[in-house]
């Protein structure tokens, strides 16, 4: 399991991908899906960012298409990539249910 | 409501609250039992976070006692702090519901397509959930395990942990 | 001019920031999406626009370029920081104490003059105020450096540290009674944490083909 905690752009964005690839554009609006409107990429942010999952290994571009004479490049996650937000996704459960156990709410695991 | 994103070691030190109150040096060793061993948590870094809490109304000083001849100030969580730490836990669960989900591990239906709402599980829980303030919507995570790569089991276990 | 020719001139201004690699492989979807957003009449990008682009451009620029797995690039930067900080208190300490010296030194000479003092500050303070600038300078090039995953590092640390190393040795040997205690303990740490660098940055292997802004092509 990855020992640092993941940034919540990066987790939002991984998550938007999980479910295939996506163009720029799909995952801006993907996040702010996932989010509840909470956080709204902008194009600097995303892509300084998807820069950033290339190099340590977590996203691939997948193919490239020419829309209306616009390059769109679509990314897809690596089986790193996947492995890494699974990781964080059963950390994210893990410290939900030691709070839920904690507020004594039904069903939680007790942590004394 | 829609708040920024709580950072982890924040949220391990309102869960560690929930329970019971607790000093400073007290809650620095339950959060690092609690993340087993992988948060530590530096007085500077708790500190500044209890402030924060106590600014937001979220943590209060509930008493203070005497140990080793030194006054030790004791912090415990406001009915605000319990809801913020429930609505927050309900986000943990869906985000991580979400995600797994759309990796296709676990079946149930991804909260993504109801706003404001959360993957919470149990009817049980949904009603306590509720009088905290925090909205469910239907929907469930069960047992899963991570199959990476076509098929290797990698150990995870996925026992939907929020359920 | 229409409207959408000015925005997206203005879009391309901006992109400049970015290194040119990182705009060959990335700016036309970049500009692509930007223009997508735009509002009908839009002939400006917005200030938050501003913000992000340059904001991003920054970290493409400065960031460690190296993958998160690579955990002795990432603990030989927060060495340098380090080495930073102890230099940046120095300069501040040797600053800050120049009115005591001053005092002290006309306390002990009746005759002091301006002009003494300001010999004593030249000769004396300014050369040590200036290489504290420079040390500092140089820790944070390393800093940035070692995270684009360049090899010069591995060459300009093992000399800084023997520098230092020589004059520590020579401060404590030599020159022991004009040195003050602070002042070994300061650069006895600083030579231990550039010995520290040296280790970490020896230890890290680097894979340097997707390290650098402009391999895009090994990138997959």
């Amino acid at each position: 399991m990855a020992k640092r905690t993941m940034q919540e752009a990066t987790f939002l964005i991984l998550t938007a991908l999980a479910s295939g690839s996506q163009h720029g554009y799909g995952i801006i609006s993907d996040v702010e899906t996932i989010s509840e409107g909470r956080v709204r990429l902008r194009a600097g942010t995303l892509y300084s960012a998807l820069e950033r999952l290339r190099v340590d290994g977590l996203v691939r571009v997948d193919r490239e298409e020419v829309v209306e004479s616009r390059l769109r490049r679509y990314y897809r996650l690596t089986p790193e990539g996947k492995k890494q937000l699974a990781a964080e996704a059963a950390r994210l459960q893990a410290d939900a249910a030691t709070a839920f156990g904690r507020l004594g709410l039904a069903g939680g695991r007790a942590v004394r | 409501m829609t708040h920024r994103a709580i950072k982890e070691p924040t949220f391990l030190i309102l869960t560690v609250l929930a329970a019971d109150s607790r000093h400073g040096y007290g809650i620095i060793k339950d959060v690092g039992r609690l993340s087993s061993g992988r948060v530590r948590l530096r007085p500077g870094t708790l500190y500044r976070a209890l402030d924060r809490l106590r600014a937001d109304g979220l943590v209060w000083d509930d008493r203070e006692e005497i140990v080793r001849s030194r006054l030790r100030p004791y912090y415990g969580l406001t009915p605000k702090g319990e809801r913020r730490l429930a609505d927050e836990a309900a986000r943990f669960c869906s985000d991580a519901a979400v995600a797994l989900v759309r990796l296709g591990l676990g079946q149930g239906e991804s909260s993504a397509t109801e706003p404001g709402g959360k993957l919470c599980c149990q009817p049980g829980r949904r009603r306590r959930l509720a009088q905290l303030g925090v909205r469910c919507v239907s929907g469930s995570i069960r047992r899963g395990y991570l199959a990476v790569d076509g098929g290797a089991r990698d150990g995870f276990d996925l026992t939907a942990a929020c359920c | 001019m229409t409207d959408t020719e000015a925005l997206e001139r203005a879009y391309r201004r901006w992109l400049r920031y970015y290194p040119k690699a990182f705009r060959a492989e990335y700016e036309a979807e970049v500009l692509g999406l930007l223009m997508d957003g735009a509002r009908a009449g839009q002939r400006r990008p917005a200030p938050v626009e501003y913000l992000d682009l340059v904001r991003s451009a920054a970290c493409v620029r400065l960031c460690p370029r190296v993958a998160r797995s690579e955990r002795s690039v990432f603990a030989a930067i927060k060495a340098m920081w380090v080495g930073t900080a102890l230099e940046f208190v120095t300069v501040i300490t040797l600053v800050a104490t120049m009115g005591t010296v001053r005092a002290n030194d006309a306390s002990q000479d009746p005759g002091f003059s301006a002009d003494q003092w300001h010999a004593t500050v030249a000769a004396r303070i300014d050369p040590n105020v200036i290489g504290g600038l420079v040390a500092i300078g140089f820790w944070l090039c390393l800093a940035w450096s070692i995270g684009r995953g360049h090899r010069w590092p591995k060459v300009a640390l093992p000399v800084f540290f023997a520098l230092n190393l020589y004059g520590l040795l020579d401060g404590v040997l030599h020159d022991a009674a004009a040195t003050s205690r602070p002042d070994l303990a300061v650069a006895f740490v600083l030579c231990l944490v550039e010995l520290v660098g040296v280790v970490l940055v020896f230890r890290a292997k680097v894979a340097t083909s997707t390290s650098r802004v402009g391999d895009y092509p090994s990138l997959p």
